[in-house]
């Protein structure tokens, strides 16, 4: 094994794609490509003979991992073998999401994840002796400092407790944590404690790594666009990963729901239109401003959440999706900035006096509870704070008891979304909206 | 003098006392004064909370002119620094900041009502504080100042790798520093089975707290038996005597206790405070009206005492 089969920009990588000739190769027949993938063990065979086509394939492969289905037709896509189709389709996947969406593209994002995704498990099947190798074409393993990749937390690629830190240095060898830490370990083989410590935190940190070579690697294409004309297959790709995209989305949703998708009208799980008769009596009574004192609770904690989910993502609380971001539902943020900003900024007007005329602050504040971080709404920004999920009534009964003036319909609801929800399907059966 | 006499609010009439006749800016520190045109400064004129910001003050006199002729209910100053602080625009790094107010800690010993704050509650504010100091410098941090606010402690780091980090990192060091997250392992170990890096801050502070809980009172992510069962085995953990615990309790609801206490962690400090890149904190020297206290910059931590260094004239006579 070698380190190209982990990491697509060390040195044999780069030597792979600079003796691969002219980038149209990538679409012409390569009767290897089907060998291989017939001769990969308990593999089906495929008729994948382009490395264009490889390229679709793992926009599937990831498709199919993300609906939590059978990935045994993909076991390919780990072999050795095809390691230098690997490295060139894993370099045309990047630039076509790069030059045909932009680097902060929801596409982009997809690219990323389901390169990091054939990456997980390749991670899994190395050996420490490779990913020493590997980690080493990054980082000095011997000599590495907090400071050296406090990138890599800052953009959320890493956690810090997932790192073993020595003062600011850190551990990834054998011997260095043998020389730190040898007296803790005397009822225990230092090997196996090394192992279990640090193996799982050298591939969290390639993986953070790669992943931070990868969007950068995108960043220079994107800049490179304004002076090269992209290659007419690279586009091609480019536009094959939008189709892929829409299409296995379809499949993750028939999946889900069966043949006949639509059979509600109660998708909670994607953005649905709001039913304004449906809210609550307290989300009514915030839509109409609160006095001050309780302003920045009603609009930022309270009512932001509940518009945002309602809107968006009605369906939370059955955790179909860990940690959502905006983007998820949202990607384009059109539904955001054009529906669901304005109502809580109208609701802020009617405050007495208006929120944001003394505290112009809570503007950002917003964005912040709706997962922007400090940041504007921006796609980029996306899932840099949690998505605050509404407030339940226990927690408005207690911080603002002046909300909560519960109606019949409130009683054994927990929470002001449920209550939405619940309203919505008995409007509909009765008739009304839904 | 009692407690009551100690930690009360003052009067509109003392706190304008406190600034005409005893304040001074030179208990300003010189981390703040030496680059004061860079920072936002705001203040309390009514009582009501910071309303009065955006304020730039180019030189330290114009500050004490203005301290002194507002005598604000509070002052505060921004842990960032800009270039326009009247915009705060330019924003050019902030200070990481660690604030835990002795009224909010989760597993407080004393008898003190919601809000309220006594000798005891702000002794274990210190308590927390110097623990915290501890995991930070374990991560190789030199640059801590400490301030006493008034009803609690802030550590201030200001090591200059730090100033830039964004919130993900902030938030990502808070949850370390506090053992705020349970440490994610593979196999079989447990976070007691090793004593170094993660797993074993986040021990110390399971002790801690562990040590700090009363049966009599409620706390988030535990129910009226896992807390007693929890706190009769109080001996065997500071005994380090795990396993015997997770035995005895059973590792399901041990991984319960393990996910509730990451949780009162989390609640030591104010964790906004340490996340916000905007944040305006206090300013050291300044009265904090609603205890009578003097918000003071600390010289030596471990030998400070709120009651003989921060107390206002006007309380102290």
């Amino acid at each position: 094994m070698k380190t190209s089969y982990l990491n697509p920009f060390g040195q044999a990588a780069l030597n792979v794609l600079k003796n691969f000739g002219n980038i149209t190769r990538i679409s012409q027949k390569e009767p290897h490509i089907n060998e291989i993938i017939t001769n990969t063990r308990n593999q089906d065979p495929k008729k994948i003979d382009t490395i264009q086509e490889l390229c679709y394939e793992k926009i599937r492969y990831y498709y199919t991992r993300q609906a939590n289905n059978k990935t045994s037709g993909y076991k390919y896509l780990f072999s050795q073998a095809l390691e230098e189709e690997d490295i060139i389709s894993t370099h045309a996947l990047l630039q076509a999401a790069a030059i045909t969406y932009g680097t902060q593209s929801y596409e982009a994002d997809t690219i990323i994840n389901t390169i990091t995704s054939i990456l997980d498990v390749k991670l899994d099947q190395t050996t420490d002796t490779i990913m020493d190798e590997t980690l080493n074409e990054y980082i000095d393993i011997h000599n590495t400092t907090l400071n050296d990749i406090i990138l890599l937390i800052n953009n959320n690629e890493i956690k810090l407790n997932e790192l073993l830190l020595n003062k600011d240095k850190l551990i990834l060898t054998y011997d260095d944590f043998i020389r730190e830490y040898s007296e803790y370990l005397q009822h225990r083989r230092p090997e196996n404690m090394y192992q279990a410590v640090c193996t799982s935190m050298k591939k969290h940190l390639l993986r953070a790594l790669i992943t931070e070579k990868l969007r950068n690697y995108m960043k220079t294409i994107e800049n490179k666009l304004k002076q090269i004309e992209p290659a007419t297959i690279i586009t091609e790709i480019g536009h094959q990963i939008k189709k892929i995209q829409n299409a296995e989305q379809e499949m993750v949703i028939k999946r889900r729901y069966g043949k006949n998708v639509n059979f509600t009208s109660f998708d909670d799980d994607n953005p649905t239109k709001y039913i304004p008769e449906a809210f609550p009596p307290c989300v009514q009574k915030a839509l109409h401003g609160i006095k001050s004192g309780g302003r920045n609770y009603c609009i930022s904690l309270f009512l932001t959440p509940f518009l945002s989910y309602a809107r968006l993502y009605p369906g939370v609380y059955a955790r179909h999706i860990k940690n959502p971001k905006i983007t998820d539902m949202d990607p384009t943020l059109t539904i955001t900035e054009e529906e669901i900003i304005p109502l809580i900024y109208e609701a802020a007007s009617k405050c007495k006096p208006p929120l944001f005329q003394d505290q112009p602050q809570e503007k950002q504040n917003i964005n912040s509870k709706l997962g922007f971080g400090e940041g504007e709404i921006k796609y980029e920004n996306s899932g840099k704070t949690p998505w605050y999920t509404p407030i339940n009534c226990k927690n408005i009964k207690e911080q603002q008891p002046g909300l909560c003036t519960p109606c019949q319909d409130c009683k054994k609801i927990g929470n002001p979304l449920s209550y939405y929800n619940r309203k919505r399907k008995l409007l509909a059966k009765s008739g009304g909206k839904g | 003098m009692t407690e009551d006499q100690l930690l009360r609010m003052a009067t509109r009439e003392e706190i304008r006392q406190f600034y005409h006749e005893e304040y001074k800016t030179r208990e300003i520190p010189k981390y703040i004064t030496k680059n004061i045109h860079r920072r936002e400064f705001a203040f309390d004129r009514i009582g009501k909370g910071p309303r009065d910001r955006f304020n730039q003050f180019r030189e330290l006199k114009y500050l004490e002119r203005t301290i002194k002729a507002k005598a604000p209910f509070a002052a505060y100053s921004s842990v960032a620094l800009y270039d326009d602080p009247t915009k705060r625009s330019g924003w050019d790094g902030a200070e990481m900041v660690f604030d835990v107010d002795a009224k909010d800690i989760p597993i407080r010993t004393c008898n003190c009502k919601q809000g309220e704050v006594c000798p005891e509650c702000l002794e274990q504010a210190k308590e927390i504080i110097l623990l915290i100091r501890d995991n930070i410098q374990e991560l190789g941090y030199k640059n801590i100042h400490y301030v006493y606010s008034g009803r609690g402690y802030h550590l201030r780091i200001q090591d200059p790798e730090l100033l830039q980090t964004n919130s993900n990192f902030r938030t990502e060091l808070v949850n370390y520093v506090l053992g705020a997250e349970v440490p994610e392992l593979t196999g079989e170990l447990q976070h007691f089975i090793i004593p170094f890096g993660y797993s074993k801050i986040y021990t110390n502070w399971f002790k801690y707290t562990i040590n700090h809980l009363d049966k009599n009172k409620k706390y988030p992510g535990f129910s009226k038996n896992l807390k007693n069962d929890i706190i009769k085995r109080k001996e065997l953990v500071n005994k380090n005597q795990w396993g015997l615990v997770r035995g005895e309790i059973k590792p399901t609801r041990y991984d319960k206790i393990t996910r509730s206490i990451a949780g009162i962690h989390k609640e030591l400090c104010d964790t906004k405070v340490s996340i916000d890149l905007k944040r305006i904190l206090r300013l050291p020297s300044t009265l904090h009206y609603k205890v009578s206290m003097k918000c003071t910059a600390i010289k030596n931590i471990e030998t400070f005492d709120p009651f003989d260094d921060a107390v206002p004239n006007f309380i102290a006579k």
